[in-house]
């Protein structure tokens, strides 16, 4: 499955992308919200991973953007973070999110569930 | 009533069938037996229930049924023995779901017995432990033990979620499978908010969803997984002790009554039942000892069931008739065949009378029309379902005329020499009871004859290079409108040349005919023909497939024969399923009315997308889904005059698998069709099985979709019909 890994942080993106190639994914990453969309429209992944707080444009708000957009309707999107505050998940969840995990992950949770948005 | 309505009012007279077999099995058992047999049919009728109360969003049935059927299944694989089985507990639980399908059936909140769950839970955890408890009586409240809090060993979670949830692109499946990891789901979905088709978007989610999920695991844990997808406002859990309803004011009962022994420690007791229980009645005080926790409801139907039977209930508490209560239903009458079949034709007079309406409809104004419409479609489903019942009380399973066949086999193939076995599937099909009986002596004759005539001896077998023991299978399936039962054997085949000599000789066939393979097979049919070398006592006089195929047409069906040298040979009797409605798409051809059975119809096309041509020697054919097949025009076969106007061809499968384009001029629609039987009124008509009177009060034939290829071939090599063809007129 092609996916689009979306993290400020280079490290969990490396950490994220390594663990989705393990399992035979391929990974295209990008580093906030507006480069991930940049990304989405260039290479049409079939899942999103995204962080929630990142500059420029956040996790939030790239759902929204990616709802939005005529290829975007059909894509699953997993917001992945630290925030575990209500409010926030059910903003994401308003915004078009399909599922919510939180930070640190498991990398066998995090494959199961990318498993079981494949479709 | 809508359908889904009509569906779930069947689904629930099935579960009293389901249930009054549920306690003839508990009674069984409680009677000694112990066969495993019996905890089968116990545990299929709680499943049963399960799976339909899901499907039809009877949610609180299913947590008795699931608790039941888990209990059941200690017993079904033998870790609890029968003779261990809390009876008291599995009565009580079968009278609850009866309770809860009553409630359902009055469109009342279904009663709670939460103890009922949580013991059939602790039987279940214990891994049948709670057997050793005492049995209750049936009149009593059970649990044996207060349950520990963390021992629950189940969740029930309702998701309602918010109407976004597919713009989210979170499918239901999904649900399910998030929680395969932690135990085994149960989801069931509430389809009871989802607007009519008109007023639907597809986009919004109007479901919700009931999970039963067997699993250690804890809340939290279930939160987890279920919050990846779920907002915390879409998820509930649903605590099985609690009784949803009426939460009854928390009192400790104490031993007032007399005999109270046991110590009452829990929470929630008995207070509203109490005062309608009669005190000091000795079937409750034994009960009450063992049980600590009772809800308000629960005791008031054990107290009610001890009133007398005089009035109906109050509902007030909750309390429906249970199957204590009811009536003992009487499994079998016997009914006068003539009856039920004037109860057929009458539902054949309301089918007709049905399609008046809707023809009468149509010239209302549109508002009118709508509002009627309604009404007349509710009354099609339901004369359907009518119909349906009335074919159900004379159907039988063909198992009947089956099981008499493996003594048939036995003694003819010691008689003969030869090992045979023979092999049946499909004894559950069921047929119009006037067919069975008709069906036992063709049968047993095609059986003889294949192990006579079909099959060889051991030492030919050997020779062949096929296994000594020769298979002769038995099966009847549903196919279309049709029953076809099969009789094959593996055995030599149909001797061709010597059936084509016999024949000859007999004159039946010109010395110089060149007939097909399928021809001579079918000379088998032919009277006297028979091809046994010496006349023994089993067959072999000539007059037996002729007679066979004589009685299966004169049931309305047919026989046909497919055999391979050396491979085997294969009889096929086709009867009708139903002869008394059928579905038929109403065709004009030539200005006539005529109705296609839509059993036989595959699909229906513009002439022109089927690219017709014609053969050599003048035959048309057309191409459907790739497939070369004759075109007939139906206005020409029969002989209606004015062909050339055939705008639509309908692609029909015959019985024999042959696949044939008929051409007609326009397709006016779709309608239930009495079939009223030509020969007894007019006499045979080629190409029509039947006719029927339409709404107007015209009669309109029914082709005969698997006589028009013969009749095609009939009329090729002979130009001037010698059947009349029935114009139909004002009946």
């Amino acid at each position: 499955m092609k996916i689009l890994a979306i993290d400020d942080t280079a490290t969990l993106r490396t950490l994220l992308s390594h663990c989705l190639r393990d399992a035979g994914h391929e990974v295209v990453e990008a580093e906030n919200g507006a480069d991930g969309m940049a990304k989405f429209e260039a290479c049409q992944p079939q899942l999103v991973i995204t962080d929630l707080n990142m500059p420029v444009m956040d996790g939030i708000e790239f759902t929204r953007a990616c709802r939005e957009h005529p290829d975007g309707q059909a894509t699953p999107i997993v917001i992945l973070t630290t925030e575990t505050g209500a409010d926030l998940k059910s903003e994401g969840r308003r915004a078009g999110a399909t599922a919510w995990m939180v930070k640190p992950f498991v990398p066998d949770t995090l494959l199961a569930l990318v498993a079981q948005l494949d479709r | 009533m809508d359908p889904m309505a009509l569906l779930k009012q069947s689904f629930l007279e099935e579960c009293d069938e389901l249930l009054s077999a549920l306690e003839r099995c508990l009674q069984e058992m409680d009677t000694g037996a112990t066969d495993t047999e019996t905890v089968n049919a116990a545990f299929r009728a709680i499943h049963s229930i399960k799976g339909g109360a899901g499907a039809f969003g009877f949610t609180e049935i299913v947590p008795y049924a699931h608790g039941f059927e888990a209990a059941l299944d200690l017993l079904r694989n033998g870790k609890v023995r029968v003779a261990d089985a809390p009876l008291g507990l599995f009565l009580r639980t079968a009278d609850a779901v009866g309770a809860c399908v009553g409630a359902a059936r009055s469109g009342q909140p279904a009663p709670q017995f939460p103890d009922l769950i949580e013991a059939l839970r602790q039987f279940v955890s214990g891994g049948g432990a709670a057997a050793a408890a005492p049995v209750m009586p049936l009149a009593a409240a059970a649990a044996p033990e207060p349950p520990p809090v963390e021992a629950a060993c189940g969740h029930h979670i309702r998701i309602t979620p918010h109407d976004d949830l597919f713009r989210r692109l979170v499918e239901p499946p999904q649900i399910l499978q998030s929680l395969e990891t932690l135990g085994e789901p149960v989801l069931t979905c509430d389809v009871s908010a989802v607007p009519l088709l008109a007023a639907l978007d597809p986009a919004r989610c109007n479901l919700r969803f009931d999970v039963m999920l067997d699993s250690a695991a804890t809340r939290e844990q279930v939160e987890d997984v279920l919050e990846r997808c779920f907002d915390a406002d879409e998820l509930a859990f649903i605590s099985p002790a609690a009784p949803a309803v009426v939460s009854p004011p928390a009192v400790v009962m104490r031993g007032s009554a007399d005999g109270m022994t046991g110590s009452v420690s829990g929470a929630a007791a008995a207070t509203a039942g109490d005062e309608a229980m009669p005190a000091g009645s000795a079937g409750y005080e034994a009960a009450a000892v063992a049980a600590p926790a009772v809800s308000a409801g629960d005791s008031a139907l054990a107290a009610a069931r001890q009133l007398p039977l005089m009035s109906p209930l109050p509902d007030a508490s909750g309390v429906v008739p249970t199957l204590k209560n009811r009536p003992a239903m009487v499994r079998t009458i016997r009914v006068d065949l003539d009856r039920v079949d004037r109860l057929m034709n009458l539902v054949g007079e309301i089918v007709i009378t049905q399609s008046m309406l809707i023809d009468r409809s149509r010239d209302l104004p549109v508002l009118h029309a709508l509002q009627l419409t309604e009404g007349i479609e509710a009354l099609t489903r339901q004369t359907r379902e009518l119909q349906d019942q009335v074919m159900a009380v004379r159907a039988q399973p063909v198992k009947t005329v089956f099981q008499r066949m493996p003594r048939v086999v036995r003694d003819l193939a010691t008689m003969l020499g030869k090992q045979v076995r023979l092999a049946t599937c499909g004894e559950d099909t069921e047929v119009d009871k006037t067919i069975i009986e008709e069906l036992a002596d063709p049968l047993t004759h095609m059986i003889r004859n294949a192990l006579d005539h079909g099959l060889e001896n051991p030492d030919e077998r050997i020779s062949a290079g096929k296994p000594v023991e020769g298979v002769v299978t038995l099966s009847a399936e549903q196919r279309g409108g049709r029953i076809v039962i099969t009789i094959a054997d593996d055995g030599r085949g149909l001797p061709r040349d010597k059936l084509l000599a016999k024949a000859i000789s007999r004159g039946v066939m010109a010395a110089d005919a060149k007939p097909s393979a399928a021809e001579i097979d079918a000379l088998i049919f032919h009277a006297g023909l028979s091809t046994a070398e010496a006349v023994t006592d089993v067959s072999g006089r000539g007059v037996g497939m002729d007679v066979v195929k004589q009685n299966v047409e004169a049931l309305g069906g047919r026989v046909t024969v497919e055999s391979e040298p050396g491979k085997g040979c294969t009889f096929a009797l086709s009867l009708p399923l139903t002869l008394a409605v059928a579905d038929g798409m109403v065709v004009k051809v030539a200005g006539q009315r005529i109705i296609v059975p839509i059993s036989s119809i595959m699909e229906t096309l513009q002439i022109a997308n089927c690219r017709p041509g014609s053969l050599p020697g003048g035959s048309e054919i057309v191409r459907l889904r790739g497939q070369v097949a004759p075109l007939i025009r139906l206005a020409d076969l029969l002989e209606l005059g004015g062909s050339g106007q055939e705008t639509v061809v309908i692609s029909a499968e015959t019985d024999r698998g042959e696949i044939i384009g008929i051409a007609v001029d326009e397709i006016l629609g779709q309608q239930q069709v009495v079939v009223k039987s030509l020969e007894a009124s007019f006499g045979p008509v080629a190409g029509a099985s039947a006719a029927t009177i339409l709404g107007d009060g015209m009669v309109a034939l029914i082709l005969d979709i698997d006589a028009l290829p013969a009749l095609v071939a009939r009329r090729g090599q002979r130009p001037q019909p010698d059947q009349p063809v029935l114009v139909p007129h004002a009946a």
